[in-house]
């Protein structure tokens, strides 16, 4: 009881030798993070208008963020009565004590594989990173939903990054009846990807016959292209293939099957009626 | 022949490769007929003949008077033209298309 008493006078006689500064630094303190959040937030305004990507300009924010932080501690242990020079001092090993750990350990910390900015199919979602943050990522898909998943899911799933290859393989599956001209329809095929500006021209666009046992003559047409129009370019060639067999006169295939009933296989309830 | 000749003289004689489309237009503007384009020639033209076509026929169907009329503001002869400035075929018919066709007097 006598340590407690001991230890409340000591207290005591501390707040009223440095009370009036503690209190005048937490003010500081809790005013200059306000300021410095006002600040942060008008440079994200300010970098949305300049043109830089959003995860640099993250990235310049929070070197900036970091620095206002560490100059205004700075200010109030020199407020408080501590001497500039060690407090700098002290600034400087924990910041270059901060880069060394950062860059020994980096390899080890598991990263997302992707920024914000990126395309990614993440499990069912396919969206844009809109954010990510230690817990979870803002996914917006392309319907307008905005999914926070969580990094631990991530991490343990299959994540398609488009943003990883700038090219894409695109694939042209179309059929055509066996009696149709085979030669005039990959030739179609062939120009209509060749003649397309977003159809690289290297690797050359090609066509095969993909199998004829499926009742249809299989083809696909096969070319290259940027990895985030790939799905525009896909769609808008197959509608030009299309206006092109019909003004040729080739006929596309449906899926079909033929069936063959004989006497000796056809179902009971046929042979009955 | 090899095959770096052979592409070069497929690449130069066979289909060309278009690296964009505009839609091409006349314009009465103070009394004068002017041609221009959509995109503007300091912007880039547009990559997909399919979505060109569907502009320019939106622009020829915003059209306010009616044939032979044609009122200040009017898009007439539409059409769509690649870098070169060559009119391409519209690719639903594969036929030469000008939408709001009117012939103008020289």
């Amino acid at each position: 009881m006598e340590g407690f008493s001991a230890k409340i006078a000591q207290i005591e006689s501390t707040m009223s030798l440095y009370g009036r500064e503690v209190v005048i630094a937490c003010a500081i303190v809790v005013l200059g993070l306000i300021l410095i959040k006002w600040i942060n937030q008008g440079l994200k305004k300010a970098f949305r208008k300049l043109p830089i990507s959003s995860a640099k300009g993250a990235t310049v924010r929070n070197v900036i963020v970091v620095l206002m932080s560490a100059a205004l501690l700075s200010f109030v242990a020199i407020h408080m009565g501590l001497e500039p020079r060690p407090v700098v001092r002290l600034l400087a090993i924990l910041t270059l004590a901060s880069i060394g750990i950062l860059m020994v350990f980096r390899p080890l910390i598991p990263s997302l594989p992707f920024v914000v900015g990126n395309t990614v199919k993440a499990g069912d979602l396919l969206g844009k990173v809109e954010a990510t943050t230690v817990l979870n990522t803002r996914l917006r898909t392309f319907d307008g939903t905005t999914v926070f998943v969580p990094n631990r899911i991530i991490l343990n799933d299959v994540i398609v990054n488009y943003h990883f290859t700038p090219t894409r393989k695109i694939y042209l599956k179309i059929n055509i009846l066996y009696d149709q001209d085979l030669m005039k329809a990959k030739q179609i095929i062939e120009t209509i990807m060749v003649e397309d500006p977003r159809v690289n021209p290297t690797p050359r666009p090609v066509v095969h016959v993909m199998s004829l046992n499926k009742g249809y003559v299989e083809l696909s047409g096969r070319g290259w292209t940027d990895n985030l129009k790939r799905f525009v370019v896909t769609r808008e060639l197959l509608e030009k293939t299309k206006h092109r067999f019909d003004q040729e006169g080739i006929i596309l295939a449906l899926p079909q099957m033929q069936v063959h009933y004989t006497s000796k296989n056809m179902p009971q309830s046929y042979m009955e009626g | 022949m090899k095959s770096k000749q052979a592409y070069k003289i497929i690449d130069e004689g066979w289909v060309k490769k278009r690296t964009g489309y505009r839609v091409r237009f006349q314009q009465q503007v103070d009394a004068e007929m002017i041609t221009d384009y959509f995109p503007d020639m300091d912007d880039g033209p547009w990559l997909s003949e399919v979505a060109i076509w569907r502009m320019a026929w939106r622009l020829a169907e915003s059209r306010q008077s009616d044939p032979p009329d044609i009122n200040a503001g009017d898009l007439i002869n539409v059409t769509v033209v690649d870098h070169e400035d060559n009119p391409v075929k519209y690719y639903v018919t594969n036929q030469s298309e000008v939408f709001n066709q009117v012939s103008i007097k020289a």
